[in-house]
């Protein structure tokens, strides 16, 4: 039997059987159908690929900037990490008395905002009669005035008053040359009152935090101000006032 | 009308008691309130604001204004106050190392013109706790709202001295009423 087709005219008897026509190679399925898809992604790929390589381009100098920027950014860093404001000593130990006690006081305000004590009627207008009926028309009274003649016992008190100037200035010479320190004579030779006035006029914020960490913790038995009494503060706040 | 006006037609004798009639309305009601918290009894404060305005009266000619007018009439009044309430102390027997106001407990409840409810009432009881002193330390800022500069300039104490009084003015209130309840 002759095979129908034209192509092997004139080859007879080199002939190949027709089952081997067909091509022996396989595709997956649908490969050519999904082929497009996969060229057009290999393209997008490529040219997404070229791009990136663009941007990852360096500037010039780059590096020779670098380490500048570094140290700069770290010394930034250190500024903001070093803590430049400080609290009074004892600060955030009485913090949390200040703020109940500041609470309590705001409930209070809310309870209690004025005091409760009233004037009879017409008071005002009866007070300030008063006042200038007792200063206006005192004024008004004309008090002769008499001249003293003191002349001869003012020479008197002159002399004495010198007197007990040299005699407080000679005992002191003599006193101090007694004692061991000058220093000491000095100190010693203030009142007490003197020197909690002096202290009391000099004293700061941190004193005052540590008064208040006293009067929130006058009960611990462990805290910083177990050897202050309660009587100690009290007089001394009494005092400065 | 302004405080250094008051002063300068007070200086002028032709003027001198228009002045004093300003200076009077002007200030006579915060005068009376401040002396009127210490002393508790209106009678009492009748008395010391009329003594305050006449010591004004007699010095106000010599008031250098190095500082504000009303700090120095609130000084005279402090004063006035302290003095007031020592000589009572004296006349009732009792010592001036009681620290406490407690000798004003009686003026409180018997005294008229008291129109207060339980809790203005209770509070006033608290404050009679407190020495006299802090009693005005926690009047002036409780009350008349003043900043701790001005009643520092007033009594001529340190800020911080006020800031601790006022501070532990309130921890005894604080406890008077948690124990009061």
């Amino acid at each position: 039997m002759k095979e129908d087709n034209t192509y092997y005219d004139g080859m007879d008897g080199l002939n190949l059987p027709g089952s081997l026509r067909v091509p022996p190679f396989v595709v997956p399925k649908n490969y050519f159908s999904q082929l497009t898809d996969h060229i057009q992604l290999h393209i997008k790929m490529e040219q997404y690929k070229d791009t990136a390589t663009q941007e990852a381009n360096i500037p010039k100098g780059y590096f020779e900037g670098l380490s500048d920027k570094i140290l700069s950014q770290t010394r930034i860093e250190n500024a903001v990490t070093r803590e430049n404001f400080v609290v009074p000593a004892n600060y955030f130990e009485s913090l949390s008395g200040r703020i109940q006690n500041k609470i309590f006081e705001d409930k209070l305000k809310k309870q209690v905002s004025n005091d409760g004590f009233v004037i009879p009627e017409g008071y005002t207008q009866v007070l300030q009669d008063k006042i200038i009926a007792q200063t206006v028309e005192k004024e008004r009274q004309h008090t002769p005035v008499r001249r003293l003649h003191f002349n001869k016992w003012v020479s008197y008190v002159a002399a004495a008053c010198i007197a007990v100037i040299v005699g407080i200035a000679s005992y002191n010479g003599i006193y101090n040359k007694t004692q061991g320190s000058a220093n000491e004579s000095h100190l010693s030779s203030i009142p007490d009152d003197e020197i909690i006035n002096y202290l009391s006029a000099l004293n700061d914020s941190d004193d005052i935090l540590y008064v208040i960490e006293c009067i929130d913790h006058a009960h611990d038995a462990d805290g910083v101000c177990t050897h202050v009494k309660e009587n100690d503060i009290e007089d001394y706040l009494n005092y400065a006032l | 009308m302004e405080d250094a006006l008051i002063i300068s037609k007070f200086a002028d004798e032709r003027t001198r008691e228009e002045a004093f009639g300003y200076l009077l309305k002007k200030y006579q009601q915060k005068i009376y309130w401040h002396v009127r918290r210490m002393v508790i009894d209106h009678d009492d404060a009748d008395d010391v604001v009329q003594d305050i305005f006449i010591k004004v009266w007699r010095n106000l000619e010599k008031f250098r204004e190095d500082s504000q007018l009303y700090t120095w009439l609130y000084r005279i009044a402090t004063n006035e106050c302290i003095t007031f309430l020592n000589r009572k102390k004296q006349k009732q027997s009792v010592s001036l190392d009681d620290d406490s106001s407690a000798y004003l407990s009686e003026t409180l409840a018997e005294g008229s013109y008291f129109n207060g409810d339980q809790a203005q009432m209770k509070l006033q009881q608290a404050l009679l706790t407190l020495p006299d002193k802090q009693r005005l330390v926690f009047n002036m800022k409780y009350f008349e709202d003043l900043k701790y500069d001005e009643i520092s300039e007033i009594l001529g104490t340190s800020v911080g001295a006020l800031k601790a009084s006022y501070h532990l003015a309130v921890k005894k209130i604080e406890h008077f009423f948690t124990s009061n309840d």
